[in-house]
């Protein structure tokens, strides 16, 4: 417990919902050891840049079909084809500056749209095309899950979002790792207020553990993470979470001028739908994902890295297995299976990642020497679609597809 | 079976085979097996012992320099946590705290602030989200009440009654509710310690007017944090320093004021940062004349404080 709500009281309760304002360590663990979202995020294709010579981002012709989606939008709307001849010059890895095309090739799309459409929408139904008639055009098409997700994932782009953490410039190096280093005291470069080493080691081990249990806990909501910690930004929609039993053998008492603090380490297994996808994937496996379902989720440890006990074999949902320590101002006593807290103190501090120690990092077989692909860069949330395109191709309007293609309000 | 049927069967991958491969051959050197069937028993022994172990959560090396950051911090903590409440300790902090006796009014601005998305991946000295600051603000009313001795604090269980008489109640209101059904009562000493909160809603969604109340007591050394509470989807802005802990401070001088009606003024004053309950940054300028921030920058808004009313006038 975070030491706020030292007496929380619910006098008058009618239908006093959970919010995500609780900070109270013992009862978040308690009652949300884990948990998942009551709507999945979707796995599904990022829809890249690259469109392997069948067209870039939604313009993409799926092997089989005759029009892309962005083609489907556009007979639909009768726009004379400006969304895909958009998407074409726009969103294609050939259009861009020669430096930038490698990497392009190599990872860029919709994957932010992708998982803010995936965490606000239910996924498509893979059998239950919509065939749909546009009163204005007399046009009537037939949109199934893929041009769904296609459309969801561009309409996207350009969405109001909550979110944790700062993200920065992480160039990596032993300022990573020595937040006493030059670089690692200097102020970062994103106007954080942050020095370079505490950039880049938000989201703290504590935000961490409040975000994921108030929003996947509590509010049964997905959640958004950049997973690469490096420069990259991979953007995944979190399904759901797991934290491992505590360890009673790590019972550890700290002691400085009189001062007792008591650091716990946490290990905590991360669920995300797959972007690394076919554009016309389906799931097969994972239909019935839950992480109260043994064979997918466990209390087992992994070694450090990625986790190898929790998957699917569709390649629907990732996982990554990341362990830190949090320090508290009492001891925590845990049940003997350290499933449950019995007393716990308050936290202390922001906390540390395990990985924040590099000689653990050397040792890591799934890390590598790149401080990259560890802890979540940033946490966010998407809390509504930005009508006025910014990134979001401007011919692909989100009012119209919700109300003449899902026909349902679009937030 | 091949080497892939092996791990596959282990359900473990070959780095942790070879982790636990390891732990295992320090056991094994431990027990005298018999020699036959001894390569058997071995994989029986490492498909069990790689499999169904529980390894220990690891976790940093308490003599890395990253461990020993947090671990100051988590003092610096407790200490801040373990200190009494005490008067104001500085001439800022008793400036404010004057002012602050002398208001029994003022109205706060709140520009919300919205994150955009950057264009995917693109950059790679990211600032991950672009920030947009709602032209419209809301606007919060702040009632003080110097004379009530926190009457419902004490009624409520928020409020020791030996502390009434340094206590204020500080009521805070949207201003675009008309019914002003939803409110924030704060209890608080008048060197903005904060003794308990109550929330009042009303959840009028189903056309019943049904009524949510919290009562929250305050850990004294905690700073008060916007993002533990809400009015529906309001932000009550609620973010306050706390005056005399570990928080950084700097005096400024011809600090203009960014936003609002007193946009350009300048002032004189104290600047803080400190990160609230969930980590996040928070930025707040007092000028000196002023009984209540300023102005406070945090991720989610911009708050600015509007021309007060002072107690005992009109």
């Amino acid at each position: 417990m975070r030491s706020i709500l030292l007496i929380t009281l619910f006098s008058i309760s009618a239908q006093a919902q959970l919010t995500f304002n609780n900070t109270d360590f013992k009862y978040l663990f308690n009652q949300y050891r884990y948990s998942q979202a009551s709507s999945l995020p979707w796995p599904g294709t990022y829809w890249p840049f690259d469109g392997r010579g069948r067209g870039a981002g939604i313009n993409h012709r799926i092997q089989g079909e005759t029009l892309s989606p962005a083609q489907k939008y556009d007979q639909f709307f009768g726009t004379g084809g400006k969304a895909s001849a958009w998407e074409e010059a726009n969103h294609n890895c050939d259009k861009m500056d020669k430096d930038l095309q490698a990497s392009c090739r190599a990872w860029y799309g919709h994957c932010n749209g992708w998982t803010g459409a995936a965490i606000m929408n239910a996924e498509p139904n893979y059998k239950t095309p919509i065939t749909v008639t546009n009163p204005s055009t007399n046009v009537t098409m037939t949109f199934d899950y893929k041009d769904i997700k296609a459309l969801l994932s561009e309409a996207w782009l350009d969405a109001y979002v909550s979110f944790e953490g700062t993200g920065t410039a992480e160039t990596g190096g032993d300022w990573v790792f020595d937040p006493q280093s030059t670089i690692g005291r200097r102020p970062s470069t994103n106007n954080s207020g942050l020095t370079n080493y505490e950039a880049y080691w938000d989201v703290t081990p504590r935000a961490f553990f409040f975000a994921l249990t108030n929003y996947v806990g509590a509010l049964k909501e997905g959640i958004a993470i950049d997973r690469f910690t490096g420069s990259e930004i991979w953007n995944q929609p979190v399904i759901a979470y797991r934290f491992v039993p505590i360890q009673s053998s790590q019972n550890q008492v700290i002691e400085r001028n009189g001062m007792k603090v008591y650091p716990v380490t946490f290990g905590v297994k991360l669920y995300w739908a797959d972007d690394s996808v076919d554009y016309d994937y389906q799931r097969t496996s994972s239909l019935d994902w839950s992480v109260t379902e043994s064979r997918f989720s466990s209390d087992k440890i992994p070694s450090y890295g990625f986790s190898t006990f929790d998957f699917v074999s569709d390649g629907a949902f990732d996982s990554r297995y990341l362990t830190f320590t949090l320090f508290f101002d009492a001891p925590v006593v845990t049940s003997e299976d350290g499933t449950q807290i019995i007393s716990a103190g308050r936290i202390l501090g922001d906390g540390v990642w395990a990985h924040a120690d590099p000689k653990l990092r050397e040792s890591s077989f799934a890390l590598g020497a790149e401080a990259a692909q560890t802890h979540p860069d940033f946490l966010w949330r998407p809390d509504s679609i930005l009508d006025q395109a910014q990134y979001r191709n401007p011919y692909i309007k989100p009012s119209h597809l919700y109300r003449y293609i899902l026909q349902r309000p679009m937030n | 079976m091949s080497k892939d049927e092996f791990f596959s069967e282990l359900h473990c991958q070959p780095y942790e085979f070879l982790v636990q491969l390891n732990q295992i051959n320090r056991e094994v050197k431990m027990i005298q097996f018999p020699k036959v069937n001894m390569i058997a028993m071995g994989l029986g022994l490492l498909t069990l012992a790689a499999c169904s172990s529980s390894p220990k959560i690891q976790s940093a090396a308490q003599d890395s320099p990253a461990y020993q950051a947090a671990l100051d911090g988590a003092f610096a903590d407790l200490e801040a946590h373990q200190r009494p409440r005490a008067p104001a300790a500085t001439s800022e902090e008793a400036t404010f705290s004057s002012q602050f006796q002398k208001t029994h009014s003022f109205q706060v601005l709140v520009y919300s602030k919205r994150g955009l998305l950057p264009e995917q991946r693109k950059t790679k000295n990211k600032g991950p989200l672009s920030i947009q600051l709602d032209k419209t603000p809301a606007v919060f009313q702040f009632r003080i009440d110097q004379q009530g001795k926190c009457a419902q604090g004490v009624k409520d269980g928020l409020v020791s009654p030996a502390d009434v008489d340094n206590c204020v109640q500080v009521e805070i209101k949207p201003q675009r509710d008309s019914e002003k059904r939803q409110y924030v009562r704060v209890f608080m000493d008048t060197n903005y310690t904060i003794y308990g909160i109550s929330y009042h809603d009303y959840d009028n969604k189903t056309g019943k007017v049904k009524r949510e109340r919290r009562k929250m007591k305050w850990d004294p050394s905690e700073p008060l944090s916007s993002e533990l509470l809400s009015l529906s989807q309001d932000i009550v802005p609620l973010d306050l320093p706390i005056h005399a802990t570990n928080h950084f401070q700097r005096k400024i001088g011809n600090l203009p004021i960014p936003l609002g009606p007193r946009a350009k003024q300048k002032c004189q004053g104290v600047q803080y940062q400190h990160r609230n309950t969930y980590g996040s940054f928070i930025q707040t300028t007092w000028c000196e004349s002023d009984p209540w921030p300023t102005y406070v920058d945090t991720n989610r808004y911009v708050a600015v404080l509007q021309a007060t009313g002072k107690a005992g006038g009109k």
